[in-house]
């Protein structure tokens, strides 16, 4: 079984590098483009490689801590998920300022949206494919080489164990937890430096360059321009596909980590009692589920790339997405019923048969779907609610920012709504390990989404080069409508990505009651968390006040990066005189500069505070605090990032309502007013909002993994004993 | 060395300036200079000079001389008050739009086109030498020679003007890009129409300062000049003419 695991993953990376250098291979176009696209490369380069380099001393020292604290290969597989996360970004980033200029080319070469589609999308595949393969291919060698060769995975291993500082724990769940969280860190720097780079950029070229000088957008007199779409390629691309990297491992793993428990917890039960055989076929099933996602995904990869394009990129993109979805939902189904069936799996609490897994994941799968119509109901111009915030504009800022307000706050119910009720039907369906199950069924097909959305800011990108480069207009049209669907495309991802954050957060967090149990707990174990119990209830206040401490940093961030843009940008039109004119050059570096510097300066505040926060409340006030924290923050940011999410979308898609000639358009009072609603929006919806799913999985795995620490060394129970 | 233009600046004030700049770059230095930190709009027009004596063409050619260092002289102003009725029509050429961030377009003096009857109100920006915002029952070329002819009381001895886009009031959803005209006093506007439409006035004002607000994208047919003895014309070009040829221009205007 895991050979067909590693084949998918190598296949996925190999199709990986065939597109890769199949873009790659593709004219570049005019010397103007050649140059603008090179200045976008070099700056995107040389951040990735500035963020890297202080992300790389950061996970060394965790890696170190856990491998003193917990385990060697805790330690080792933290730095593996590093690796394969960064790997990924890194990949995709390269990609996509790579793909931007030979998008532009093509759409300059061929004038058809169609074949101008195929090579953005080419270029966004090399991302998912990226995502799927680092991914997976990580894992199964955490299977093959801590499961098989260090016997991690067989029945004597499964078990309780104490370390050296007679912590207890099981020890592949250390493994995959420590891999998972690898992940995890470098996506949080990477959604966070990304965002905090990309949005003082793009608010330092939109607040100085378009309102107070005037200039449309992508004109390469705008000194902030370079980095605005620097920032694209570092922030919606290499910090998306971290982002989504890391769900799908925080999937994966929290239903490992369950199912482990589970195992041992009811070693000696008189009834129920779960057989080493049933829980060997708990801890590969996912694996294979995602592997047939794989290559579900690309074989609909494959299918848009070889099929005659048509000119409707939405109807296309989407026909990719179904057929990965199709066959997934088909091939997991088939083995699904061939690998349970004959098992008995009464224990689990599997009722719907042998294929109650597969049930939970297509509960999952709808969910995501509903989450991401919900998403486009609440962001998108085609619908009521964008369309008030565009109408209230009219009447100026304050009501613009008020009903968006009211916008974001309602779009939040009915997505927790259905994600509540996934909860209950995974649950009722097959028990926690269906809830699990949901979150990898949602994000079984990410290839497939990653690929879309990270075609968006290619295509956003290559809009800019074709301005910069003075194409014929009819280019622009092409790319600024493939820029038109990438946006509709985010907003579905981004539902992907919070509504499994929510699912994955509620199995790792019955791990982390689970992880409490001691080796004598083998005669089944009951999951209770009490909120009457002050630690807790405290926990949970805490808990829930951290995603607004946590997300008013970022905002802080961005807007402290910001001003030094503004000031930079005002400085460059005020000293350069002839940058309007055209007689004079832009300093396009000294922007790229003041961003990345923003970024890697304000990037480790919010990163520590995700990491250390449960680590600071567990060794003060013990288990019970955090279980109330976990819970806490787990409510809280999923509120604020559905919140954030979807009232930045819709500022942003009001004001391209109006852009598109309503309520007055270019230039009108409303025009304003939803400019500044967009930029208020900006930092919301690609800084916070993205972190945030990413901040639920860090603090569950972090305390998973020290849970059996602090649960018996906390300043609590020391003080306790001292006063007893 | 540079060849000398003269330019009648009209909008957003009049003036004849005397330029070594081609309309271009006479246009983006009047509207970004760096030393103001403002960024205006820029209606103007390149004159043939020496037309009469009213204007000190002399005073023109000995200080419109490139500086010290050659860079040419980008303005000496020749006169700055009551200036358009001392121009002769037969002497303007080109006229150029420049956008606050300075991208110019030039348009083409044509035949004044014949009035076309059956819209039952017009809304016009006046330019040069005032700039009010006028609701009125008269087609543009009735209008301008309602203006100049002396018989009201508002009267001028010459004006530069544009028709505006006008909407259909009942939606202000879908109404194209025309800025912040219909955002102000919409229901002031309303009562201006239903004074030249329903209660036979033949202009009423909308408002006299709405200069400041002024944008291209919202001329319509074009741009007019009238005196007591002549008139001249300068069309818009249409949506689709200016996005596939003056496709930077249209941007900047945010006309697309």
């Amino acid at each position: 079984m895991f050979g067909f695991v590693f084949i998918a993953a190598l296949a996925a990376l190999a199709f990986a590098g065939i597109n890769f250098y199949g873009v790659k291979r593709m004219n570049q176009g005019t010397d103007r483009m050649i140059e603008i696209s090179g200045a976008i490369r070099e700056g995107a380069d040389a951040f990735i490689r500035h963020e890297y380099g202080l992300i790389a001393k950061i996970a060394v020292l965790i890696a170190l801590a856990l491998g003193i604290v917990v385990s060697w290969y805790t330690g080792v597989a933290f730095i593996l998920g590093a690796v394969m996360s960064g790997s990924a970004g890194w990949i995709g980033m390269k990609i996509a300022t790579i793909s931007n200029v030979r998008v532009s080319n093509k759409a300059r070469e061929t004038g058809s949206i169609g074949e101008t589609l195929k090579v953005a999308f080419r270029g966004g595949s090399v991302m998912g494919l990226s995502v799927g393969g680092f991914s997976l291919f990580g894992l199964a060698l955490i299977y093959l080489v801590f499961g098989q060769f260090f016997g991690q995975l067989g029945q004597e291993q499964l078990l309780i164990k104490a370390n050296w500082l007679g912590i207890t724990f099981i020890p592949f769940t250390m493994t995959v937890s420590g891999y998972a969280l690898g992940c995890s860190v470098i996506a949080m720097f990477d959604r966070v430096g990304g965002g905090i780079f990309t949005k003082a950029a793009d608010m330092g070229a939109d607040l100085v360059g378009k309102t107070e000088a005037h200039i449309p957008e992508d004109d390469p007199r705008n000194p902030a321009t370079i980095a605005d779409n620097v920032g694209d390629n570092v922030g919606d691309v290499a910090g998306l596909g971290a982002d989504l990297l890391e769900s799908y491992v925080g999937a994966l793993i929290s239903s490992v980590v369950l199912a482990s428990y589970m195992f041992y917890t009811n070693l000696t039960a008189a009834s129920g009692s779960i057989s080493y055989d049933l829980v060997s076929h708990l801890l590969v099933y996912p694996l294979i589920f995602a592997g047939i996602g794989t290559i579900s995904c690309m074989a609909g990869i494959a299918f848009l790339l070889v099929k005659k394009i048509s000119d409707h990129p939405h109807h296309e993109l989407n026909l990719s997405t179904w057929i990965s979805a199709l066959l997934t939902l088909i091939g997991t189904g088939i083995f699904t019923w061939f690998y349970f069936s004959g098992q008995d799996i009464t224990a689990l609490g599997f009722r719907l048969g042998a294929l109650s897994p597969w049930f939970a994941a297509v509960a999952g799968i709808v969910t995501g779907i509903l989450i991401g119509q919900l998403a486009e109901h609440s962001t998108s111009f085609d619908f009521l609610p964008t369309k008030q915030i565009s109408e209230a504009s009219r009447e100026g800022t304050a009501l613009n920012i008020t009903q968006g307000l009211a916008v974001g706050m309602k779009s939040v119910f009915f997505p927790v709504f259905v994600l509540a009720g996934a909860a209950i039907c995974a649950n009722a369906i097959a028990g926690l390990y269906g809830v699990a199950m949901a979150a990898i069924g949602m994000l079984s097909f990410v290839i497939s989404t990653v690929s879309v959305d990270t075609y968006g800011p290619i295509a956003d990108n290559a809009g800019g080069i074709s301005e910069m480069s003075k194409l014929d207009p009819s280019v622009r049209i092409i790319t600024d409508q493939l820029d038109a669907v990438g946006n509709t495309t985010a907003a579905i991802g981004k539902g992907f990505a919070i509504g499994s954050a929510g699912l994955a957060a509620l199995s790792l967090f019955a791990s982390f009651l689970y992880a409490q149990a001691m080796p004598n707990d083998t005669d089944g174990f009951t999951l209770n968390l009490n909120f009457i119990n002050t630690m807790t209830l405290a926990g949970g206040l805490v808990g829930a006040a951290l995603p607004f401490l946590f997300s008013g940093i970022l905002i802080e961030a961005v807007a402290k990066a910001a001003r030094k843009m503004v000031q930079e940008v005002r400085r460059q039109f005020r000293e350069i005189p002839g940058i309007l004119t055209g007689e004079a050059k832009p300093d396009y570096t000294t922007c790229i500069t003041i961003s990345s510097a923003g970024a890697l300066a304000e990037m480790k505040l919010p990163a520590l505070i995700s990491v250390l926060t449960p680590l600071a409340g567990g060794f003060i006030l013990g288990a019970d605090f955090v279980g109330g924290m976990l819970i806490g923050t787990t409510l809280s940011a999923i509120m604020l990032a559905l919140f954030t999410a979807n009232s930045g979308g819709a500022w942003d898609n009001a004001k391209k309502y109006i852009e598109q000639g309503h309520h007055g358009g270019k230039g009108s009072d409303a025009h304003s007013a939803s400019v500044v609603g967009d930029t208020v929006g900006d930092p919301l919806k690609d800084t916070v909002g993205p972190s945030l799913d990413i901040l639920i999985k860090i603090m569950a795995v972090i305390s998973l993994i020290t849970v059996s620490v602090f649960q018996d060394y906390n300043l609590v129970t020391w003080i306790s004993s001292l006063i007893k | 060395m540079s060849e000398m233009h003269y330019y009648l600046t009209l909008f957003p004030t009049e003036s004849l300036i005397a330029s070594m700049l081609d309309p271009d770059k006479f246009g983006a230095y009047m509207t970004t200079s760096s030393k103001r930190g403002s960024h205006e709009r820029l209606v103007f027009i390149e004159l043939d000079g020496g037309f009469s004596g009213d204007f000190d063409w002399n005073y023109a050619k000995e200080r419109c001389v490139p500086h010290r260092n050659g860079e040419p002289k980008h303005s000496v102003y020749l006169s700055v008050y009551r200036v358009l009725e001392k121009i002769p029509f037969s002497a303007l050429r080109t006229m150029y739009l420049t956008t606050p961030d300075g991208r110019t377009l030039g348009l083409e003096k044509s035949a004044f086109p014949a009035d076309r009857p059956g819209k039952p109100y017009h809304v016009y920006q006046e330019l040069c030498p005032v700039q009010p915002l006028v609701v009125s029952s008269l087609a543009p070329g009735a209008f301008g020679e309602y203006i100049v002819n002396g018989e009201s009381k508002i009267s001028l001895p010459a004006l530069c003007y544009c028709d505006l886009k006008v909407i259909d009031l009942d939606d202000l959803e879908h109404t194209g890009h025309i800025g912040p005209m219909y955002d102000h006093n919409l229901g002031h506007l309303i009562e201006c129409i239903a004074a030249v439409t329903e209660r036979g006035k033949v202009t009423k004002t909308l408002d006299r300062t709405f200069a400041g607000n002024f944008r291209f994208q919202i001329v319509n047919d074009g741009f007019a000049l009238v005196n007591k003895k002549e008139k001249a014309w300068y069309a818009m070009p249409s949506e689709e003419e200016l996005t596939s040829k003056y496709y930077d221009w249209s941007r900047s205007a945010m006309i697309i």
